[in-house]
Formats: C-alpha cells, sequence, structure tokens
C-alpha cells in the first residue's frame, strides 16, 4: 500500500469519525431525554400522579382561589403526601410538611418549616444567582406580587432546581391554580382533588408522571433523529464507494498474489492490517476536529456528555470503517472470475 | 446532443436504483445541511448581540400571569422616572401600524433605547420624537416624513438610515432593526399620542427592560410597578437567559451542520467516485463511439448531462422548499442556478478530467475491457 493509499483511507475516516461521533453525541442526548422522560420529576417517590389543571369557567375571585387552595390543603393534610405544583410563571411551589426535600442540600440557609405549610404567610426558596437572589434585602423578597421570607437558596444540586424556574413557595401562596400538580399520594386523594377542581370550574386531567417506555421511545426516534439515523447510512454508502473503487484499482496486484500463493483470507487480513493505523489516525483525527468545534464554551459543554460518547465514537468509527473495508474488499469482482489468471 | 441525452437517460436507466439513492442523498443533506446553517447563522447573530450587551447586564421582566387582570394605569410617573430621567432602562412598543405606510414595521423606543444598542451616536441634545429607518427598508427615504400618533399627531422628518445589522432586544429575543422604521419617543408624551393608551401601557411595562439594576434597585422597581399598576413582575437576568436559549440553540444547529455538512461532502464525493466509476465501465462503448465518428466532446456532453440531470432537480427542489419555509419570492429561484451550475461542473470536472487523460484506443487494444 503506497503512501496515497494511505491518505485516501486516512481522510475519509477524519469525516467518518466526526460525523459518527457528531452522532453518538445526539445519541446520548436522547438517551438523557428517555431516561428523563421515564423518571419521575423532582426526585419524587414512584408511586406519583401527575393532574394537568386548566381554567374551564370564568376566572375566580382571589379569595376563592384561596378557599380552594385551603381545601386543597386540607385533602391531603390527612396523608403524608408530597405536592409539587409546576405553574406557568417562574415559580414552583410545594406542599410537603413532613418534609421530604428537608434533608436535600441547599446553598444557604434552611428548609421550609412545617408550620410554613399552613400559613398564608408566604415563605420562599431563592434559586442561586438568579435576579431574585439579588433582590433579596433583609431576609425577605418580592414574589408574585407579595413580600416573601426566604427560608434558604437553592443551587442545581437541589432536586427542585430547574431551568426556568426562579423560586419555590410553599403552596398556599401560590397565585394561580393552573398548573401540573405532581402528587406522591393514593389514587383516593386524588381522585378527591380532581372533583375538588372540577367543581370549581378546572378541567383536571390525571395524566402518567412519567412516559411510558414505549411513548419514551416514540420521542426518542423523533424525525430528526430517523433523518439523522439514515445520513449515517449514506455515509457509509459512500465511504464503502470510495474503499470499493480504490480496490477496483488493486485488482492486478490481487491476481498476482493470489498466482504466488496467497488466498483472499490472507489477502483480507494484510489490507486490514496495514489500513488500520492510517485509519486509526484519521479516525483520531476526526475525534480531535470534533472537540474543537463543540470546545467547551458556557452554552455547551463537552464534559456534560457522558464519558463513553468520544470512546464510543472512536471504537464505532474504526469497527465501521474496518467493516466497510472488508466489505468493499469482499464484492470486488475479481473474487467472481478465475482469480490468479494474469 | 440529442444524441448525447438518449445516451445519459441510458446510463441513468441500466442503474436507476443508484442514481435514486444518490438524489435522495442531496435532498437529505442540502436541505437538514441549509436548514442547520440556517439556525446556526440566526443563533450567532443573536449570541453575537446578547453577548455585545453583556456589559449592561440588562434585566427584563414578564409579568405575573395571575396579576395582570387586576392592572391599574396609572404609573406614568414611575415611567418618566425610569425611563426619561435615569436613562438606565429602555422599552419597546411594537404594536403601531402607521396610517400611511400600514406594511411598514415600525418600533418605537422609550427611555435609553438608542444608548444600550449604539444606535445613533450622542442623541441627547436633540429633541424627541427622532425617526430613523431601517438598513432595507425602501418606502420611506432619510428626509421624508411620517405622520406619528392618533390623538396628537406628529410629523416627524427621517433623521438617517440606521447601519444594517442594527437590532435591539425585545424580551430577551434579539430582533433586527434592518426592515423597521424607529421612532425614539419620550415616555411622558408616549401614551397622549394614542386613543387606546392602556394597550400600549400594557406593552410598554411588559416590555421594560433596566440596564445593569443593583438588587436594591431591583426591588424597588418590581415593588412600585406592583404598588403603582398592581402588577408582579418577574425578573429575568438577558445573560443568563441567553447562555441558556441562544447558546442551547448555537450548539444544537451546529451539531446538525457539522453532520449534515459532512454527509454533504461524502454524497459529492459518492456522485464523483461513481461517475468515475461508470466511465469505466464505459470506456469500450466511448472507444467505438469515437471510432463511429463521435468527438471528444461528445463523450463530455454525455457525463455533463448525466451530472446535470442528478444534481438539478434536488438543488431546485430543496431551493423551492427553502423559499417557501421563509416566505421568500419564487423568482429567488433564479439566484440558485449559477451555485447550480458550479456545482455541477465541479462534479463534472473530475470525470471529465479522466476521459480527457484516458487514451480510449489504447483501451480498446488492451486486455483491460475483458475484465
Amino acid at each position: 500500500m503506497r503512501s496515497r493509499h494511505a491518505w485516501l483511507i486516512a481522510l475519509p475516516n477524519v469525516f467518518l469519525s466526526c460525523a459518527i461521533t457528531v452522532f453518538v453525541s445526539f445519541t446520548a442526548i436522547q438517551f438523557a431525554l428517555f431516561q428523563q422522560a421515564t423518571t419521575v420529576p423532582f426526585g419524587m417517590p414512584n408511586e406519583t400522579f401527575a393532574v394537568r389543571v386548566r381554567r374551564s369557567g370564568p376566572p375566580l375571585q382571589a379569595s376563592e382561589g384561596a378557599g380552594i387552595r385551603r381545601e386543597l390543603v386540607r385533602l391531603l393534610g390527612a396523608t403524608d403526601a408530597i405536592l409539587v405544583w409546576v405553574g406557568e410563571d417562574f415559580g414552583l411551589a410545594v406542599h410537603d410538611p413532613n418534609g421530604f426535600f428537608a434533608a436535600r442540600p441547599l446553598r444557604q440557609g434552611g428548609y421550609f418549616d412545617r408550620a410554613d405549610f399552613g400559613s398564608e404567610l408566604p415563605s420562599v426558596l431563592v434559586k442561586y444567582g438568579s435576579p431574585l437572589y439579588r433582590m433579596i434585602a433583609d431576609g425577605s423578597v418580592l414574589v408574585g406580587g407579595a413580600k416573601a421570607t426566604v427560608r434558604g437558596v437553592y443551587d442545581q444540586n437541589h432536586p427542585l432546581y430547574t431551568r426556568e424556574q426562579f423560586y419555590v413557595v410553599s403552596f398556599l401562596n401560590t397565585t394561580s391554580l393552573q398548573a401540573t400538580y405532581y402528587l406522591s399520594s393514593d389514587l383516593h386523594v386524588v381522585s378527591g382533588i380532581v372533583d375538588l377542581l372540577s367543581r370549581h370550574g378546572y378541567t383536571a386531567q390525571v395524566i402518567p408522571a412519567t412516559h411510558s417506555v414505549a411513548s419514551a421511545l416514540r420521542g426518542l426516534l423523533n424525525p430528526i433523529y430517523t433523518t439523522a439515523a439514515a445520513g449515517l447510512v449514506f455515509l457509509w454508502f459512500n465511504c464503502f464507494l470510495v474503499y470499493f473503487v480504490m480496490f477496483t484499482r488493486f485488482g492486478k496486484m490481487f491476481s498476482v498474489h493470489m498466482r504466488f500463493g496467497a488466498t483472499k483470507t490472507t489477502l483480507r487480513n494484510k489490507l486490514v492490517a496495514m489500513a488500520w493505523l492510517p485509519m486509526g489516525m484519521g479516525t483520531l483525527l476526526g475525534i480531535v476536529t470534533y472537540a474543537v468545534i463543540f470546545r467547551r464554551s458556557d452554552g455547551f459543554s463537552l464534559v456534560s456528555l457522558p464519558a463513553w460518547v468520544v470512546p464510543t465514537g472512536f471504537a464505532l468509527s474504526l469497527a465501521m470503517s474496518t467493516m466497510l473495508l472488508v466489505g468493499a474488499f469482499s464484492c470486488q469482482k475479481i473474487w467472481a472470475t478465475e482469480v490468479g489468471k494474469l | 446532443m440529442i444524441t448525447q441525452l438518449v445516451f445519459s437517460f441510458r446510463d441513468i436507466w441500466r442503474k436507476p436504483v443508484i442514481f435514486g439513492f444518490f438524489a435522495i442523498q442531496l435532498v437529505v443533506a442540502l436541505f437538514f445541511g441549509f436548514v442547520s446553517l440556517d439556525q446556526v447563522r440566526t443563533s450567532v447573530q443573536h449570541t453575537t448581540v446578547a453577548r455585545g450587551l453583556a456589559d449592561s447586564r440588562l434585566v427584563f421582566f414578564s409579568p405575573n400571569i395571575a396579576t395582570l387582570p387586576q392592572r391599574r394605569l396609572t404609573p406614568t410617573e414611575l415611567m418618566v422616572t425610569t425611563l426619561d430621567e435615569s436613562q438606565r432602562a429602555y422599552s419597546v412598543v411594537t404594536s403601531l401600524k402607521l396610517q400611511d405606510y400600514p406594511g411598514l414595521n415600525v418600533v418605537v423606543g422609550l427611555g435609553a433605547f438608542a444608548e444600550t444598542f449604539r444606535l445613533a451616536g450622542d442623541l441627547s441634545a436633540i429633541p424627541k420624537p427622532i425617526a430613523f429607518v431601517g438598513h432595507d427598508v425602501d418606502v420611506v427615504q432619510v428626509g421624508g416624513v411620517v405622520e406619528f400618533g392618533e390623538r396628537n399627531t406628529e410629523n416627524i422628518a427621517v433623521r438617517s438610515r440606521l447601519p444594517r445589522g442594527s437590532s435591539y432586544i425585545l424580551r430577551g429575543t434579539p430582533t433586527s432593526l434592518d426592515d423597521s422604521l424607529l421612532i425614539l419617543v419620550d415616555a411622558k408624551s408616549v401614551l397622549g399620542y394614542f386613543f387606546n393608551s392602556w394597550q400600549h401601557f400594557d406593552e410598554i411595562m411588559v416590555n421594560m427592560c433596566l440596564v445593569d439594576p443593583t438588587g436594591a434597585e431591583l426591588a424597588q422597581f418590581v415593588s412600585r410597578i406592583l404598588n403603582d399598576a398592581g402588577v408582579a413582575l418577574n425578573p429575568i437576568d438577558l445573560n443568563a437567559h441567553s447562555r441558556q436559549v441562544h447558546d442551547g440553540n448555537f450548539y444544537g444547529a451546529l451539531f446538525f451542520l457539522v453532520f449534515f455538512g459532512i454527509t454533504m461532502v461524502y454524497t459529492l464525493v459518492g456522485i464523483v467516485v461513481n461517475m468515475l466509476q461508470l466511465i469505466d465501465s464505459h470506456l469500450s462503448e466511448y472507444a467505438i463511439h469515437l471510432l463511429s465518428g463521435a468527438r471528444m466532446w461528445h463523450l463530455y456532453a454525455r457525463v455533463f448531462i448525466y451530472v446535470f440531470v442528478l444534481v438539478s432537480p434536488p438543488v431546485m427542489l430543496v431551493s423551492w422548499l427553502f423559499l417557501l419555509m421563509h416566505q421568500m419570492p419564487m423568482y429567488g429561484l433564479v439566484g440558485v442556478v449559477p451555485p447550480l451550475i458550479c456545482l455541477i461542473l465541479l462534479l463534472a470536472g473530475f470525470p471529465i478530467l479522466k476521459l480527457y487523460k484516458t487514451d480510449l484506443f489504447a483501451h480498446l487494444r488492451s486486455d483491460d475491457q475483458w475484465h
């Protein structure tokens, strides 16, 4: 194999491994989304229901809303249920008098007191680094139109941390009932809450707190991912074509070798052994290209991807390239004819 | 030429699956490559604008939905203090239309709008309202007069044209001013121009953005809006928002751009390799054609036609889809023709060069033709 053939093998592998590593990264992201979709949010227990609540009647008076909230808390009070309320605004709400989240680490301060969940005097946990955090003065901050006592400050290590929300209040201090309610409770209590909300002009729909594996898989195999997979097939096909045409140039050389005792297997093994160095170098260069393009930045970090992405990309590229090389070698017309004839 | 056309179609007909497969590859790689490129371009623009303003540490707001129905229309004093006097905030009204130019986008900037986005130099000595036209606006020219307002009206002369790429940030999203008329107005006077001022008041309040506020200033502003207007505002840090939204979009789009870019390169290489293979398998036929009186350019034409028929429909289809997606006029397809011809010449160039360098008669005399 001459050096130009080595280049001819190395160069496609640079692009091939870069593209395959991008695809593996995309697969890793899809896999993370799959795990997220099949895991109960906020680290809540597995027996969690989600209730999606929308307003179907005319707008409520504020006092009426407060009454419904108190009634809802009363329903929950008889059990050790946990409620996480995810509204349309920039905050979360919890009802957790038994302190399910109390043991989780906070950046500053402490968790809500048990009394906070029965009090209409607002208290709040504030997200670290958010504008609300900067607004804290004398241990309180203005949240949702009310001055709230800051109990603590949480960061990304807390299960209630989300990118979109900036604070967590106790449920009685929410300003709306339209939200998705995550309830770790028995179905009896959930039904009671659905009835309560329905009586007051809300449409409450019980939905699974997690997606089923089948539905999460459907989400995983979305059109973009499927198209990317098709793109991968195109890449392999064209890489195969390059190898195939390269080997057609070796026809006479193969014939000579076989006349002097070589077999198809020994020739193939020899070729693969010789091709591995340029193939490996090309693959490595492709991975480096990938790392340079997607270098660490504020918005994206290679570190945030699982550690298996790069080794898998490297191994998959090398394995696929070897298979394509062997395939292109085996598909040569010369093997169908009487080989060894000069 | 008709003969070469027939021969080219015969070449296609001999291996229609390969031909179709390459056409599909081109459509997929071109379409997704261009969509990703477009997204990367938009994200880069957004990120550049947001990063250019990082030092301003802008904070914008989202109103608490539950408190919106209780809003009151009284805090004009707060608006005047914040927007006109302190010059540490800006706001925007984008819902206005001018009677004389109903199709023209109008952006009304208040407070430190021009200063924050470094739009037109020092305007502190010039009385407002002041009008500027975006770079791509052609219905209004510099020096032209636009009538602004409904209840009180004022004729404003367009002062100058904004540089290309001028933009501002509307609720966290960089927005171009290239196709807009910009009118800078005092907050004190803006509501007097209109009958339904409450609507514009809402917009001004929602679009309010503070420049480098301290925590105390933020708290004071949110508190005053709550007391005066009855609306609770959620402050959002623009820098964090940009990092989260625009950088995320950028890298997401870059993922696909790199992937489909490489797919595109491979597809083009595959087409060239396929053509070289096609020529290799037809060398004897070409030699016989030459012996029968054909010229070399006839053979070149045959290759060119093959590539043309393979590449043109996918490129035109993707361009058409792209124009549809961006609601652009169909005559834009004309602009695709020069790059298309370049692409065809590039792809046909390698096989034609191979044909040019091959001694076809020597091939006919050799044993290779039997393989």
